[in-house]
């Protein structure tokens, strides 16, 4: 068999197209592990492990509870409580305006992206505040 | 000698044995009858692999159904859609923290959920491509034409 017959037989496709397979399913795996990890050792530390599903450990969506800069608790919509910290490098918005840290008040609605810490806290690098969401898609605050 | 073989028939002639081939003359018909039958055979093979392939794809929706319906409320659950409206809304924010929103869209994925939709619709489509596929091809073995 040619060089050239070879490359092009139905063999080498296949083979061809199992190594991508398996690069994909590999590179898949470890990126679900690499973040599976982050989220179970941000819930183990906040103390908030779940049987069902652990929480979101980049950002939070929800119901601003209390607020003691640079701390902020919000009640997610899955029912847990985190803690954002307001830095001097977080970006807060509502609608087109910027808004310093003390415009947060409790009952506000707000979506923050960050990264966490070693306590389970995040710290915050942008928030935008929401329009308050209808009934149904409210979140449940945990008691 | 063997008195059922029409081709072969023991003579004597001269008293001595001579073995006489008769040339067989088969029924002008016997080829399209045998056309006729293999197409007829490559037919039901291809009815058959059809309503397979229509049961594959009814049982993929009716398995799609479900699924679908967990998947939509998996994804209210999530925070996905919030991540998702910051791409939209703070797009040159979001460029600077890229890192964060790509680690919080992928951790508020639904992925096992998302998996299993689009494996059953990748099974549907593969059924229905395959169901036209065998319903729109006659296979014709031979034909005297050819």
């Amino acid at each position: 068999m040619k060089t050239s017959d070879f490359f092009q037989s139905h063999t080498f496709k296949i083979v061809l197209i199992s190594i991508v397979g398996l690069v994909l399913l590999l590179a898949g795996f470890s990126i679900g592990e690499h973040i599976g990890f982050r989220k179970a050792s941000f819930a183990f530390h906040g103390g908030v492990m779940q049987a069902e599903n652990f929480s979101d450990a980049h950002g939070t969506v929800g119901k601003v509870l209390t607020v003691t800069l640079p701390a902020v608790t919000i009640a997610d919509r899955d029912g847990t409580e985190k803690t954002i910290l307001i830095g001097p490098q977080t970006i807060i918005r509502r609608m087109r305006d910027t808004l310093a840290s003390t415009d947060i008040q409790a009952g506000d609605y707000i979506v923050a992206i960050g990264d966490p810490n070693a306590q389970s806290q995040i710290a915050a690098r942008f928030i935008r505040e929401l329009p308050p969401p209808s009934v149904s898609t409210a979140p449940q605050a945990s008691q | 000698m063997h008195q059922k073989t029409p081709a072969f028939r023991s003579m004597y002639m001269d008293k001595k044995p001579v073995l006489a081939i008769i040339p067989i003359t088969p029924d002008p018909r016997i080829l399209e009858r045998l056309f006729a039958a293999l197409n007829k055979r490559k037919q039901a093979e291809r009815l058959w692999r059809v309503r397979l392939f229509a049961m594959s794809a009814f049982v993929s929706v009716a398995a799609l159904i479900p699924v679908a319906i967990s998947l939509m409320k998996a994804f209210a659950a999530s925070n996905f859609d919030a991540y998702m409206s910051l791409v939209f809304s703070d797009r040159s924010v979001i460029i600077s923290s890229w890192k964060e929103i790509t680690a919080s869209l992928a951790e508020s994925l639904p992925a096992l959920t998302l998996a299993a939709a689009l494996v059953l619709i990748a099974a549907f489509l593969w059924s229905l491509r395959s169901m036209v596929r065998f319903s729109a091809t006659r296979i014709v073995v031979f034909s005297r034409a050819v």
